[in-house]
Order: structure tokens, then C-alpha cells, then sequence
């Protein structure tokens, strides 16, 4: 083997210890955690499965079938996704996971399933740990899912128990807030097209 | 086989034909055995069922082992082979992912190389990195314009990637449904685009 070649496989596993490199192409940087691969038919799969879910979960919001929507939506963030839909999932995943959570914790929250709620929103913002909208979004339902919880405690006399939950409810609100400022403090500073 | 010569195929005798419009009619929708016969049959299979195995038994049995690790070849090794393809398909990432390497590599790769790519590229994620190793850097120092070539190939490639740049206002609450079709569609277009990508349509 020549000296080029051994400089050539030295640069192999450089390259393959330096997992940013996978995320180069069409010029977009991918975000912490971003598994970078091509955009394939399993991700697609996930997508038009989830996109069904929340269709349904339409209709049955509509019809005022709370229980019912949530249904669908359970058995998508509990369901099969690429990357095991954890962490090292690809971000849409994440991203759409994160999402379907804070839908199903304002559901079950207006369902009176408080701790459920609150559950859907931890499990939502360990997906969604990049200041994003969708981290905002899911501060903001703790924030409404804190707030039920407050008036339901506070109609049953736990007068303690619903102050503390308007406070969490507020600092949730606030968090929401500064997230939101920060992502549109970025989107100014450095626009990016919408699709 | 070209038309001519199936025009020259001689027609079957009428016995034969039946038998085989019979054999197709069983295939298609198989009847009811004969008790006598299924009896017949298992009889059959299961003459002396604990009689040692015989020479050939002994030697079939290890033509199979020695296909069924990669030596050689076996009817049966080639039956076992798709019954578990079938059963446990490999990833569709996995493949994917092999796929593009190599058709960012080129067709032409040399053998050394498509050693490498596999020693490495079980591992969907370490496969792409390779590939993108290679037309990145190494590739440019070894062929020089090739790598030009395959790293503009690879740009086409749209990988996965967050989608919060698509968004640019607060998310409104009753409107996850919109966001939801909205990236299904922008990766719907993005997976269109990589397949033209690897077809070399642009």
C-alpha cells in the first residue's frame, strides 16, 4: 500500500468519526442528533402514518370524541418509527413525535388524565431539545395542561394544591415565551425559506 | 429467446397437455386429497423413521451445511435463504443506504474498494459516511475530476434534517394536523427528488 493510500484510509476513518460530515448534502446543516441520512420510503412511511392519525383524531375532535382521538395518536407515538423514535430518531420524527405528544396532552388533559398529560409533555421535550417552535409548543400546553389542573383542584377546594399549579402554569407560559422570542429572534437574524 | 424461435416450440401430444392443464388447475386451486393417499404419502415419509441416515443422507446433509455457510451451492440452501428474506427482511434503511454508496461510488468500483465499502457499511450511517468520505476527500486526491463528479452527484441528495426552518410563526393551537401534512409533503418531494437523483434524471 503506498503512502497516498495510507493517507487515503487515515481520511476514511476521520470521515467516519466525524458523523457531521454524513449531513452535508442539498447545503443544510442538520441539528443535534439528526441521524443525516437520505430522506428514504421508511421516513416517508412514518410521515403519511402519522399524517392518517391526526386526520382521524380530526374527525373524531370534531365530533366531540375526545377519548376517541386520542386513540389514533396513542398508537403513533407508541408505534413503530425509524430510528427507534427515540433521540436517535431522524428529526422529522422527533420533531413530528414531539408534536403528536403535545396534541395528545391537551386531549387528555381536557379529558381530566392530568398526569398523563404532564407525561406526553416530558416524553415531547426530550425529543424536542433544540430551541425550535416545537419546544415552545410544548411548554405552552404544559402551560394549559397546569391551568385545567389549577381550576379542577381549585373546584374541589385544594386551594394549596391549584396555586401551585397556576405557578407552574405561569413559569410554563414564561418558558414558552422566551422560546418563542428566541426562535424569532434567529428567524430574523437568518431567514430560512419555507418549502 | 426471441419470438421466432417460440413460434418454432413443437405443440404438446394431447396426453401431456392434459396433464399439465391439470397440474396447472391443481396449482391454482388444489382439491381435496384422497384420504388413500394422504395415507399413503405420510407412510411413506415416515418409513423407519429412527433408521440411521444413509451415505447419500450424510452427504446431502453436509453439501447443505457447507451452502448454507457459503460454501458451495443448495437447492435447499437457495429455499432457506428466501424463506428467511421473507420472513426477516433486511432493513430498507440498511439497503437503501448500500444502494446510494454505491451508486455514488459508480458502478465501476474495483473490487478492493467494494471491500472496503462493505467492511464498513453494515452500519447504514457508517455506509453513507463512507460514501461521503470518499467523493468528499479521498476520492479528489486519487482520481482527480472524478470526485468533482461524484461529490455533485451526492449534493443532490436531500437527507433528513429538521423541519423547524419550515415554520415561521408560533405553532397555533388545533392546527398540528397542518403541520403534520405539511412535512409529509415537503419530505414526500424530497424522497421524489433523491429517486431522480439516483436514477441520474435531473
Amino acid at each position: 500500500m503506498t503512502a497516498r493510500r495510507w493517507l487515503a484510509s487515515a481520511l476514511v476513518l476521520l470521515a467516519l468519526l466525524g458523523a457531521g460530515l454524513t449531513g452535508c448534502s442539498k447545503g443544510e446543516r442538520s441539528p443535534e442528533g439528526d441521524a443525516g441520512l437520505p430522506v428514504d420510503p421508511v421516513l416517508l412511511a412514518y410521515l403519511s402514518r402519522a399524517k392518517s392519525a391526526h386526520h382521524i383524531a380530526d374527525r373524531h375532535e370534531e365530533a366531540g370524541a375526545l377519548d376517541k382521538a386520542v386513540e389514533p395518536l396513542q398508537r403513533l407515538v407508541d408505534g413503530p418509527a425509524p430510528g427507534g423514535g427515540g433521540a436517535s430518531a431522524p428529526a422529522e420524527v422527533r420533531e413530528v413525535m414531539a408534536d403528536t405528544l403535545a396534541r395528545l396532552a391537551d386531549l387528555k388533559s381536557q379529558l381530566g388524565q392530568h398526569d398523563a398529560a404532564a407525561k406526553d409533555v416530558e416524553r415531547g421535550l426530550e425529543l424536542a431539545r433544540e430551541t425550535t417552535y416545537f419546544r415552545g409548543h410544548l411548554f405552552e400546553v404544559r402551560g394549559l395542561v397546569d391551568e385545567r389542573l389549577a381550576k379542577e383542584l381549585d373546584a374541589k377546594g385544594d386551594k394549596a394544591g391549584a396555586e401551585a399549579a397556576k405557578k407552574r402554569a405561569l413559569d410554563a407560559f414564561e418558558k414558552s415565551m422566551a422560546i418563542q422570542a428566541e426562535v424569532i429572534e434567529r428567524a430574523t437574524a437568518k431567514p430560512e425559506a419555507a418549502p | 429467446m426471441t419470438r421466432d424461435s417460440s413460434d418454432d416450440l413443437a405443440l404438446l401430444p394431447e396426453e401431456q397437455e392434459e396433464e399439465l392443464a391439470r397440474a396447472l388447475r391443481a396449482a391454482f386451486a388444489p382439491g381435496q386429497l384422497d384420504p388413500a393417499v394422504n395415507e399413503a404419502l405420510i407412510a411413506a415419509a415416515l418409513e423407519d423413521p429412527l433408521a440411521p441416515p444413509s451415505d447419500e443422507e450424510i452427504a446431502e446433509s453436509e453439501r447443505l451445511r457447507d451452502a448454507l455457510e457459503g460454501r458451495g451451492s443448495h437447492a435447499s440452501a437457495d429455499l432457506a435463504r428466501a424463506l428467511r428474506a421473507a420472513a426477516a427482511p433486511p432493513a430498507l434503511r440498511e439497503l437503501d443506504a448500500e444502494r446510494v454508496a454505491e451508486r455514488v461510488l459508480g458502478k465501476r468500483v474495483s473490487r478492493r474498494r467494494k471491500v472496503l465499502i462493505v467492511a464498513f457499511g453494515t452500519v447504514a450511517t457508517t455506509t453513507v459516511a463512507l460514501a461521503a468520505s470518499w467523493f468528499l476527500v479521498i476520492s479528489p486526491a486519487l482520481d482527480g475530476g472524478r470526485g468533482t463528479e461524484l461529490a455533485a452527484q451526492a449534493e443532490a441528495l436531500a437527507v433528513s434534517r429538521s423541519t423547524a426552518g419550515m415554520f415561521s410563526e408560533k405553532f397555533e393551537p388545533g392546527a398540528t394536523t397542518a403541520r403534520v401534512d405539511r412535512i409529509a409533503l415537503a419530505r414526500s418531494r424530497d424522497l421524489r427528488s433523491n429517486r431522480y437523483a439516483l436514477w441520474g434524471v435531473r
